[in-house]
């Protein structure tokens, strides 16, 4: 998988892990967790017991790509910013250790749109001996750690080009050896000139072009601060994962790879600096080594040793017994992704290259039933229907449309018109080990039957799928497959359009192995709508810029959208104010409390 | 596999003088008794295995009349009912008198799939079987009855055979091929041929030394000849004991890499894909994993049984000689 | 005839024309010797040790005569008979069957002479494949020479149990339905199927009630009238072979020790170790038994895989002397025997000699090994 769909990897690693990858598609649906919002009054103390089924990658925030990881950074890491646990308000940009979000207005955007300057919350505090204040020269060194040599951050591609001078510092940065002296003395000698401490607690980024989307995209927590300290490890090792420095309201206590997490309150901690985390709880205690069904039956009982998931979520099979009984405490919240989707392959040999025709595309839009789909992959609670590039939760996919409603007649006829009255033969690749890759094709398979397309599968070991088939240009020119099964999500939420469009749509430069336009489709007219978009000025504009260029793409049908999968999370009864994130899938451990008579365990 | 031909060609007519002859009761008693007929009286007293051979016929009914359970429900194996056999939300439906098996997460007939997927593990299993019989018996007689530097060759040749991590290779090798019919039957055949040859192998080394292996040679017999006329018929109770009970292995394993997704390609009906797939439900779908895994079972277990009868009857003294 | 005729050539003993029936003879084995190598249980002599199994025998068999060989188990009987009907390579020597010198034909230059050597085998349970039928079994030399179609083999088949005494209706039988007597016949039918010149018959009672032998016995000599047979009568029991035999072969740890017409050899024995047989044999009338002198061979027969110096009789013989442990003796005549009657000893029995009354006459080290074969086996050396 490449690097860029790693929040999407992210998602599929918790769906291997668990049993059933159908629950990693979902539906905004009802939503049954109503109980966020509690009517009780909260109370603190506590141990918050989180169960899971596995590990984060890694406790960095620089580094960490996953929404696994960022339940645990959420509680020892602040960001300069974070999609705080308020509802409604989940996907949008809120300060966490930024003072206030930057405008034009209040001078924090520059009049050109290319220069933010950010200050920085007063007694937000490392917790070092004495306890020290979080500085604009932590956050430029955390910024420029995300390219370290070792193991630098899976999403860097959103913004290699954007931040002034951010490519040649990792290029640099790239020949430096792989030691920890090594590694801080780089990154104390070189600058890197989009990223300055002006003073103590103000830091300035500089863009090459005004992005209307940049503060969302600084809610990843690959921005947020790094502690001198933590040049004295190299990123992603061992040892720094079990020397981690805090700034958040718990510190980790102890951490034992694939089998537990434990945390507790951070004295250098002072809630005043934090409007993100209420942190009720006294302690966190994460166990990794369970199973999804366990974990499930475990929060039913209500016992006080079991109250949110951590990695894991609610199986599918359960689901609609859960919302048939109005279970309280079942949320099925929204994600930011298109998973999966079926991508043409537009520039397959076969069939008298056949799928470069946009009609025959078309047509292929026309026979495929997204219903079916959606009802083989769990049904739309937890699948809402997508017929275009973006989900609702990204700024331009608000409005909703489908060109291609299922319609066999018209599939004929389009085929009919594209020279092909009676149908063809077309590979479809696929993970038979995935089992909604799987279950996708063989409905496909006899979907395209009714119209004449016969569908042959072209097994992939999941190993492979990626690195051998998909990220591989010359395999998609050979005609290896025609049409496959793939999945993207955001690295952020709220106005993240381009984080789809560059990577999936945007003609030669996302073309694969960078990008992930694994069809290689390329028009001009759907470069020129997403150039347009990108550099949209406001925010307002890029809605509607983006919105178009959905339209553009998807007139083109270069893929066929299916779903934009839910995520069903479930917490014990005694957990109140759980608000579902969706950058962490999850309910923010940082804002639940836990009934006074549970608090144990 | 080459059944000595005078023996069975006598049997029958060993039938016919019986009821031709004069007497028939003297008919009988000129007639020898061959150890088949022996064996097979034998094994028509082993209640255990009488049925279990009539579960092996069903089974095989079932595979050959797979089409008919299509006619008689009206439902193809590999068609999806979304309407009537999956709930909105894609959960597979249990058994109703529209699908007496319940449907899989699919909406596909598991009593039709169950029936398709007969033919799967029987055909594997016979042919993967006798692929490796022939194999082993083979190289089982040239080991056993040449001796010497051959002997010493193949017999290493068998040992590394069966010392190969089997499921493994055939795991690597069916991710490498992408699985099919062909390569499933052909691995599997070709990894289970050793314990066949170990097994002639052995026997034949004492054959071999018998007198009348001496007789025919002082006949003049040819090594051919010996080997498939004098020898391979006393080596044929182990064999057809080893048989029967390597089929119900072979399913197994055909079976086991269906369940790791590298059996017959999707939306092929596969006993072991079936299990993989209803897995995932068994909390809330039994029957999608009950049915496949019974068929399963009930075909692995009758082919055990009857190996054992078989055994029993045919060769007593062969306790050991599978372990 | 006289002693002075003796051997014409010294180890090759070739009959002088006049004591046989005047044929040339069928056959003739001159210094036949089969050594096995042997899998050594010592570390260090791994594959240099040999079991010499026969050693250097030279024989002579006239058409129409049967020739009795005995000896105790293990002295190499059958091996020889495999030599004869070259089941066995030949380590030395050489085989000439009917003027042809067969000790080198390969397997298919031996095809055709199959049919003129058969072999009854002394097991009628082993020498039978118990997975086919009678009749397959008797008709397998039709098969394999590709003789007469099927329906006619079937013919022939039934005729060749009738005349071993078989009931032809039990054709279709497979040998577990047969007594032992039985299965012999039908061993002595797949014998006589292609109407062989010679039949070596390797203990082909041994196995059996002696009821039966008399039978089986007797169904060899009619066999042997009718077919004009000649026959290799291989047994341990001087009793048996004196019945059917006309000459006597006796052999001892792979030689032939001594060589005599039936009943000379039982009545003037010069061989110590024919003496020994003789004396063991059960005699019908009390009186006798008691008056004859009994020797009782001391000691297990020597390992021939590291036969004993000289004569190989030596470590158990009553009458052994110095020169027995150095000097091999060639079968000669002894005193006044006639040409056919050959003893190989170096102090042959005269006719009245009571051997009871001798005690070997070797040196200490040499009596004290004499009833111990051990330090003459090499199994009790070390290495
Ligand atoms: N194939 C063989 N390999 C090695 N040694 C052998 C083989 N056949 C026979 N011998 C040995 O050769 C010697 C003579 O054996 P042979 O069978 O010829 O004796 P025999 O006189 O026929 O004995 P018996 O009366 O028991 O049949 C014995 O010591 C035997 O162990
Ligand atoms: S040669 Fe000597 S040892 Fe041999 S038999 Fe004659 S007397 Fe005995
Ligand atoms: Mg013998």
């Amino acid at each position: 998988m490449s690097r860029r769909s790693s929040r999407l990897a992210g998602i599929a690693t918790l769906c291997t892990i668990g049993l059933a990858l159908t629950a990693c598609s979902g539906t905004v649906a009802p939503t049954p967790g109503a109980s966020s919002t509690s009517a009780a009054t909260a109370v603190t103390g506590g141990t918050l017991n989180m169960l899971g089924t596995g590990d984060v990658t890694y406790l960095d925030p620089n580094i960490s790509y996953y929404s696994i990881d960022q339940i645990v950074l959420r509680m020892f890491s602040r960001a300069l910013f974070t999609n705080p646990a308020v509802e409604g308000k989940t996907t949008t940009a809120a300060p966490d250790l930024a003072t206030e979000l930057p405008t034009t207005a209040n001078g924090g955007i520059s009049a050109d749109g290319k220069t933010y300057t950010i200050k920085l919350r007063q007694g937000a505090k490392w917790d070092t001996t004495p306890a020290r204040q979080v500085t604009a020269a932590d956050v430029v060194r955390g910024v420029k750690r995300t390219c370290n040599p070792v193991q630098p951050f899976g999403g860097i591609p959103d913004f290699q080009d954007l931040i002034v001078g951010y490519a040649s510092f990792c290029a640099g940065f790239a020949k430096v050896g792989p030691t920890a002296p090594e590694i801080a003395a780089y990154m104390d000698k070189t600058d890197l000139p989009g990223v300055v401490a002006k003073d103590d607690s103000t830091v300035s980024f500089v863009l090459t072009h005004p992005a209307a989307f940049f503060v969302d995209m600084l809610t990843m927590p690959c921005f947020s601060p790094a502690p001198v300290e933590i040049n004295k490890y190299v990123p992603g090792s061992p040892d720094g994962a079990t020397h981690t420095i805090s700034d958040g309201p718990y510190k980790i206590d102890s951490y034992v790879a694939t089998k537990s997490i434990n945390l507790s309150r951070n004295p250098a901690w002072d809630a005043a600096s934090d409007p993100i985390r209420k942190a009720y709880v006294d302690k966190i205690v994460i166990n990794e080594t369970l199973t999804q069904d366990s974990v499930q039956q475990q929060l039913e009982t209500g016992t006080a040793s079991a109250d949110m998931e951590f990695d894991s979520f609610t199986p599918a099979s359960q689901i609609p017994g859960l919302v048939a009984k109005g279970d309280k405490n079942l949320n099925i919240g929204p994600s930011s992704s298109s998973n999966p989707y079926v991508v043409f392959n537009t520039v397959s040999p076969n069939n008298n290259k056949a799928l470069a025709n946009v009609k025959v595309r078309q047509a292929l839009s026309f026979a495929i039933n997204r219903d079916n789909l959606i009802q083989v992959m769990g049904g739309p609670q937890l699948n809402q229907p997508l017929s275009q590039v973006l989900p609702p939760v990204i700024v331009g996919g608000e409005s909703k449309f489908d060109l291609y409603p299922y319609n066999v007649a018209k599939a004929k006829s389009l085929l009919t018109e594209a020279g092909f009255p009676n149908g063809f033969s077309v590979k479809f690749l696929y993970r038979p080990t995935s089992a909604n890759s799987l279950k996708g094709f063989q409905t496909i398979q006899q979907d395209l039957s009714k119209v004449g397309i016969k569908v042959v599968g072209v097994p992939s070991p999941s190993a492979d799928f990626y690195s051998k088939y998909l990220t591989v240009p010359s395999v998609a020119l050979r005609g290896v497959w025609d049409l496959s099964l793939a999945g993207w999500g955001a690295d952020w939420y709220g106005n993240a359009a381009l984080s789809f469009f560059n990577p999936l749509f945007s003609g030669k430069p996302s073309f694969p192995p960078v990008g992930s336009n694994f069809g290689l489709y390329d028009s001009a007219a759907a470069n020129a709508a997403i150039t347009a978009a990108v550099n949209a000025p406001t925010q307002d504009e890029a809605k509607t810029l983006w919105a178009a260029a959905d339209k553009q793409v998807m007139a083109d049908a270069p893929f066929f959208p299916i779903t934009n999968p839910q995520q069903p999370d479930y917490h014990a009864a005694q957990v109140h104010n759980t608000i579902y994130v969706p950058s962490m899938q999850q309910f923010d451990p940082t804002n639940v409390w836990i009934d006074k008579d549970k608090q144990g365990g | 596999m080459s059944v000595d031909p005078t023996s069975l060609e006598t049997l029958g007519e060993a039938e016919g003088v019986s009821s031709r002859g004069p007497d028939a009761l003297e008919g009988k008693a000129i007639e020898g008794r061959s150890p088949w007929l022996l064996g097979w009286q034998r094994l028509r007293r082993d209640r255990v295995a009488m049925i279990s051979l009539g579960i092996i016929v069903l089974i095989m009914l079932i595979a050959i009349l797979a089409p008919l359970a299509a006619v008689v429900t009206g439902h193809q194996p590999n068609e999806q009912y979304r309407q009537t056999g999956l709930s909105p939300n894609g959960l597979p439906l249990g058994p109703t008198s529209h699908f007496w098996f319940g449907t899989d997460d699919l909406g596909r007939d598991i009593l039709v799939r169950v029936a398709f997927g007969s033919r799967v593990s029987l055909l594997v299993g016979v042919v993967s079987t006798g692929i490796a019989v022939v194999i082993g018996v083979v190289v089982g007689l040239a080991a056993g009855f040449f001796g010497g530097i051959i002997d010493t060759v193949l017999a290493r040749f068998i040992d590394v055979a069966l010392t190969v991590p089997f499921l493994l290779v055939a795991i690597a090798l069916v991710s490498i091929t992408g699985p099919s019919l062909t390569i499933t039957i052909l691995v599997i055949g070709f990894f289970s041929w050793a314990s066949v040859a170990r097994i002639v192998r052995g026997q034949v080394l004492s054959l071999r030394e018998r007198e009348f292996v001496e007789a025919a040679r002082s006949l003049g017999a040819s090594d051919p000849r010996i080997m498939f006329v004098d020898i391979l018929p006393n080596v044929l109770a182990p064999i057809i004991v080893y048989t029967t009970l390597l089929i119900p292995v072979v399913i197994v394993v055909e079976a086991t890499l269906a369940y790791l997704g590298l059996g017959l390609p999707p939306p092929t009906a596969d006993w072991g894909g079936m299990i993989n797939d209803g897995q995932k439900y068994y909390t809330t779908a039994w029957w999608f994993i009950i049915f496949p895994g019974a068929a399963l079972l009930m075909t692995t277990l009758a082919f055990n049984l009857f190996g054992d009868g078989v055994r029993d009857a045919f060769d007593p003294r062969s306790d050991q000689l599978l372990q | 005839m006289n002693a002075s005729d003796g051997p014409s050539t010294p180890g090759a003993v070739v009959l002088p024309p006049e004591v046989s029936t005047g044929d040339a003879p069928l056959l003739r084995l001159e210094h036949v010797s089969k050594a096995f190598p042997v899998q050594s249980s010592k570390l260090f002599t791994r594959g240099h040790e040999f079991v010499h199994a026969v050693d250097d025998v030279s024989l002579e068999v006239r058409p129409g005569e049967t020739l009795g060989l005995v000896g105790e188990t293990g002295c190499g009987k059958s091996t020889l008979a495999r030599c004869i009907a070259r089941l066995y390579d030949l380590t030395s020597g050489s085989i000439n069957f009917a003027g042809t010198d067969i000790s080198h034909l390969s397997r298919r230059q031996m095809r055709p002479l199959r049919s003129e050597i058969q072999m009854i085998f002394q097991d009628p349970y082993g020498s039978l494949n118990p997975r086919r039928r009678v009749g397959s079994i008797i008709g397998d030399p039709f098969a394999i020479h590709g003789i007469d179609s099927r329906t006619e083999r079937k013919k022939k088949v039934q005729d060749l149990m009738e005349r071993v005494g078989l009931n032809p209706e039990h054709y279709n039988r497979f040998p577990a339905d047969f007594s032992g007597g039985q299965r012999q016949r039908i061993g002595t039918a797949r014998a006589l199927a292609l109407r062989p010149r010679m039949v070596i018959c390797d203990e082909p009672v041994s196995a059996l009630d002696v009821s039966v032998q008399a039978q089986i016995i007797n169904m060899l000599k009619d066999l042997q009238d009718d077919f004009g047979l000649t026959y290799i009568f291989i047994s341990h029991d001087l009793s048996v072979v004196r019945h059917v035999s006309d000459r006597i072969a006796v052999m001892y740890l792979g030689h032939i020790v001594e060589v005599a017409p039936a009943a000379e050899l039982f009545e003037k024995a010069r061989h110590p170790y024919t003496r020994a047989l003789l004396s063991a044999l059960p005699v019908a009338d009390p009186d006798a038994a008691d008056n004859r002198e009994r020797i009782l061979l001391v000691g297990e027969i020597p390992s021939p895989t590291n036969p004993p110096s000289g004569c190989r009789f030596h470590t158990r013989c009553p009458k052994a002397r110095a020169d027995c442990v150095q000097t091999d003796p060639e079968l000669e005549t002894a005193f006044d025997d006639g040409v056919a009657h050959l003893t190989a000893c170096l102090h042959p029995l005269a006719i009245d000699e009571d051997m009871s009354l001798s005690r070997p006459q070797i040196d200490d080290s040499e009596i004290a090994a004499a009833p111990d074969p051990g330090p003459s086996d090499s199994t009790g050396d070390t290495p």
